[in-house]
Formats: structure tokens, sequence, C-alpha cells
């Protein structure tokens, strides 16, 4: 693929996006392999936005935050997850 | 299948120092895997853990191994791709005493070579109990060459589209021979790497391979997928003008949406200057699209497999014409062109 080829694939901060799901699979699998059937898993939300949160501090990123009237508003804990699984970003 | 251990096989270990002060600048720009070292270095929970590793050898693939490494586990590596390792990365791996086995630029048989190391850990040559993959190639192997590893190892994670899509192949075939997590639809992975990876890579391969101006080129996209998305805002970043091509009406309708033309392949590349496929399937790009190509257009792939362009035919027809412009950059003549 070119980009890795004649350049230097994709620069490190989006990776780390990436290799941070990869050590939670990693994780979840080796220590909870038991819980899983021979099939096709994805991580769950609250950890798909753990990741997310780990990367804001580097970009100044500031994170409103739900009261508990909102939080009861639309359904969901004000700690998160804060999308229904259907939600497509 | 104890072969004799080697400990590691890199292009050139003295670019190990390089590659470690480029590691050490990464680690700052990766806060995620940084996080996970602190949280977890103290109670070490990968400790017991055998990850083969078949991905990219970059200098962000090796904070990730080290990440693993602080975890507790012991891991061995590969690269993904023939041509994606940065050998100083590698090297610098290596000097750890981790066994990677990569180099740019190796041929088929070196590549599959590389990937069988992997799978014996240390001189006891206890076989790995993790599989982190990147598009199957270490997958496919295992399950179908070393079937006899699959009742030791505890589960497998795999990174890309292409990979993933392999395993689901399996799970509805009941050919799935351990539980297997989806990296590649975290939203934090596809709609991160896939699309904003690309965005900032796309056109820089292309500088670093040509030199070519961008402003005012045109350039098709094939596939409007994630990967397609990034790759088409990286060139009208540029000031190219981009069109795209699709089969799947929703993502035709996006691109028209984001201010993209949609056409079929025939009708946009006698224009194009530039054209890139990224659509994740093959034969995109066939002999009748080279005999319709402008004279000096450029044409590369962005997904994780090089069918989506038909080489073969290109090198059985006109492969005597190729010339190296420089590794990884080839300049074919067709016909008069």
């Amino acid at each position: 693929m070119v980009n890795l080829g004649c350049a230097t694939g994709h620069p490190s901060f989006v990776m780390s996006n990436s290799f941070t799901n990869q050590v939670l699979a990693q994780l979840e699998l080796w220590l909870n392999s038991d819980k899983y059937e021979n099939k096709v898993y994805m991580l769950p939300k609250h950890l798909d936005e753990k990741v997310a949160k780990l990367h804001l501090d580097k970009l100044g990123v500031e994170l409103e935050e739900l009261s508990k009237e909102q939080a009861d508003y639309i359904g969901v804990n004000s700690k998160g997850p804060f999308k229904p699984e259907y939600y497509r970003y | 299948m104890g072969n004799k251990f080697l400990k590691y096989k890199v292009k050139n270990i003295s670019l190990a120092d390089w590659g470690r002060r480029e590691i050490s600048l990464a680690e700052a720009e990766m806060p995620g895997l940084m996080a996970l070292r602190e949280e977890y270095s103290k109670e070490k929970p990968l400790k017991g853990a055998r990850i083969a590793g078949c991905l990219h050898m970059t200098i962000q693939t090796a904070v990730l191994i080290e990440t693993l490494i602080e975890m507790g586990a012991e891991v061995t590596w590969s690269s993904c791709n023939i041509f994606s390792t940065q050998d100083h990365a590698a090297a610098a791996i290596a000097s750890k005493g981790i066994s990677v086995y990569a180099w740019k630029g190796m041929n088929e048989e070196e590549f599959n070579w590389c990937i069988e190391q992997t799978l014996f850990f240390g001189e006891n040559r206890e076989p790995l109990n993790m599989i982190l993959d990147d598009g199957g190639d270490l997958t496919n192997i295992i399950f179908d060459k070393y079937p006899q590893l699959v009742n030791g190892i505890k589960g497998l994670s795999e990174e890309t589209t292409t990979g993933v899509h392999r395993l689901y192949e399996r799970m509805r075939q009941n050919k799935l021979p351990m539980p297997a997590i989806n990296v590649n639809d975290s939203v934090t992975k596809s709609k991160f790497d896939n699309k904003y990876g690309c965005k900032e890579s796309a056109v820089d391969a292309i500088r670093r391979a040509t030199d070519v101006m961008m402003a005012g080129k045109r350039v098709v996209v094939a596939g409007y997928g994630d990967v397609g998305k990034g790759t088409a805002a990286s060139f009208s970043g540029a000031g190219a003008i981009v069109t795209i091509s699709e089969i799947d009406p929703i993502c035709a309708l996006q691109a028209a949406m984001d201010g993209y033309e949609v056409k079929k392949m025939n009708n946009a590349i006698p224009n194009a200057d530039i054209i890139v496929t990224a659509t994740g399937n093959k034969d995109i790009i066939k002999d009748n699209h080279f005999k319709i190509m402008k004279d000096k257009a450029i044409l590369c792939n962005i997904g994780h497999f090089d069918n989506e362009i038909d080489m073969a035919w290109l090198n059985n027809n006109y492969g005597n014409s190729k010339i190296e412009i420089k590794p990884q950059v080839d300049l074919y003549k067709i016909e008069d062109k």
C-alpha cells in the first residue's frame, strides 16, 4: 500500500487510537477467553469511549459533562456510554 | 515443529539508535498506549501471554510492542506487508532482545518465512498462545498450515477491514476455531485510523514518491469507504480535483454530497493525473483501464492487498518497458504513453 511503501504510514497520534484498541483486545481475550465462543466480537462501547478519552488531553480538548437531568433526558449514564448500539457516528 | 532458533532478522541492526530516538518522540504522540502502560505496568496482566504479532513494523508499532511487553507479555513480530517495515524501527526492537523478523523489501518467500519464525518463542521453542494480526496472513498460516497449534491459542485480535472480512467468512463457514476480536470496527479505530490516517499519509506518499504538484491535478479515488473518504480528503485538501468511483449507492451518495463528482472508472480515467485504489476488492484497474490512461498518469493502491490493480497483466504485457525510478516507484510505457 502506497502510504507505507513510499512514506511512513499513518502518524503516531492516530495509531495510538488503533493500538490502544489492540492492547485492550489482547487483554480481554487473554484474561477472559472462556467467556467467548468461537465467533467474531467487537469491543464494548465503554472501551471505545475510553480510548477516545485517553487522547483528549494531548489535543487540549475540554469535555463537557452531562448533569443527572441531562443524562436521564437522553437515557444514558452520565459517565457513558453516551450513544446507543445502533449509532453510527 | 522445532526449527533452529534465530533470535531476530532485520536489515541493519546499527540503525537501532536512530530508531530509538524516533520511538521516544512517537511515545509523546501516543497518549493512549502510554496511559495503558501506567495503568498496568505494576500488575503485568499479560504475564504468561506469548503474543505473535503480524503488523507493519513501524516506529508506531514499536510503541505497541513495548506496551505489550510492559504489561507482562512475551512477543514475537513480523510485518504484514513486504514494503511497510521501517528498518530503523525493526532494528531498535531487535536490539532490545525482542524477536522481530522484518525488513523493507521482502519477496513472498521471505514474507512467509518471517511469519513462521514468530510461531515459536525463545530457546525452548514454546508455541504462541495469542495472535495479533493485520490482514489475516498470520491467522491463515496458523489455521491452514499449523492447525496443531490452534488448541493452545486463546484468541486473536484483527486490525484491518480486509482481515476482519476473512474472519467473518470463516465464521459463516463454521471454520473459526477460536474467539476473535474485530479491532477494526471499534469506532476509535476505523473512523480515525482508516480515515484521518489516510488523510495525512496519502498525499505524503505521492509527494515522496514523485514530487509531483498536487494543486490543480485530477485525482480519481476508487472506493469511498473509510479509507476512500480519508484519501479523497487528503488530495482535495492539497488542492487537487477529486473524482470518486463507487459500487455502493450509500457511499456514492455520501461522496456526491461531500462535493465530489462520482463517475464510472472508464469515464474518469482518461482525464486522471493520479489514480488511487481504495476498495478492498480486486481487479479495479485492469487492461482496458491501462490503455486509456493519460501519459505519465500516476497509479497507486492504498488498500491492504495489491490485487486492486492487475499488476500481473501489466507485467506480462508491458513488463519489458518497466524502468525503476526509485524503490517502489516504476515507470511503464504502454503503447506510446
